[in-house]
């Protein structure tokens, strides 16, 4: 069961970053370049999205020698319908749009 | 496609941050651990730079964080075999004294006629604007270092519960004597005495100049 968790707009945008590629596992690179958030913005809101249960992540299979495996996210099944429910009332941005966020 | 950016130096400094994301809290590692094997995903070097400010900022804020709420909230005591945090509630106060220490060392020098550390805050209170912000923002940061200090510690070291004696419940409060952390403890009380006495003298004395 998931936790009640703060709703900012970035963290929504991590939402709808999530809802458009469906279940696919995510890396923090990617989402970054997406949602325009930046390390120190986006891993909070991962830890937290983790903590109350929308989120899961894991490890992926180190394939590459010398290569540190990344760790990947998705919404759990719970944290889809959560997310949806969430960003309904704010519509996702389009990522071709660049947003512009004051708060960190 | 990720275009891997590899250079000796970026796995170099990729592994050193490796190891210190071993020094965060088991809560925050992997997220630190997570954040820097994205680095081979980042072309440029100031990209680069900024992802890892970012995130390490993001992690020693976290950490700290939860450093302070199991300190302060006691949930080290909740786990089995838990020592109580004695060096970081120390560690941590020593950092918190430093301004303390600093403004009310460069005080009484000023008053005994060193004025050396004393200066750059004169300069500072030399703009009016400046000295309000000061008026403001001083004791606040200054009381509030001194008594996050103290609480820290107290909290590490002062234990109140209740034990089960000769047949009735009574209440124990348990005192751990831990030297650095009594030092802590003792250097806030006693600046935080000399910080009050100079703002009572400042307030309600005639002769007052520190």
């Amino acid at each position: 069961m998931g936790r009640a968790i703060r709703l900012s707009t970035q963290t929504k945008a991590v939402l709808s970053a999530f809802l458009e590629r469906g279940g696919q596992w995510r890396y923090g690179y990617d989402l970054s370049r997406e949602t325009y958030l930046k390390a120190g913005t986006l891993y909070p809101i991962l830890m937290r999205l983790r903590d109350a249960q929308w989120l899961e992540a894991r490890w992926e299979d180190a394939n590459s020698p010398g290569r540190p495996p990344r760790h990947m996210y998705r919404l759990t099944q719970d944290g889809r319908s959560w997310a949806r429910a969430a960003t309904k009332e704010a519509p996702a941005f389009s990522s071709s749009a660049r947003p512009i966020y004051n708060e960190v | 496609m990720p275009r891997f950016f590899f250079t000796p130096l970026r796995i170099k400094v990729q592994s050193l941050l490796m190891r210190a994301a071993n020094a965060l809290p088991q809560e925050q590692r992997e997220w630190g651990r997570a954040m820097i094997s994205e680095l081979n995903e980042i072309n440029g070097f100031w990209r680069s730079l900024e992802w890892i400010a970012g995130g390490m900022t993001a992690m020693s804020k976290a950490a700290l964080h939860n450093i302070l709420l199991n300190i302060l909230t006691g949930a080290w005591r909740k786990r089995p075999g838990q020592k109580p945090p004695y060096a970081t509630a120390a560690g941590i106060s020593f950092v918190l004294l430093l301004a303390p220490f600093y403004f009310v060392f460069a005080s009484l020098l000023n008053q005994w006629g060193v004025p050396w550390f004393f200066t750059p805050i004169e300069h500072w209170l030399s703009r009016p604007r400046q000295a309000a912000a000061f008026n403001i923002i001083s004791p606040i940061v200054l009381l509030g270092a001194l008594i996050s200090s103290l609480l820290l510690n107290l909290a590490t070291l002062v234990s109140v519960g209740r034990e089960d004696e000769a047949g009735g419940t009574v209440s124990v409060v348990k005192l751990r004597v831990r030297s650095w952390n009594l030092v802590a403890i003792a250097l806030s009380l006693l600046l935080t005495g000399i910080l009050l006495g100079y703002a009572f003298v400042e307030n309600f004395g005639t002769q007052a100049h520190m």
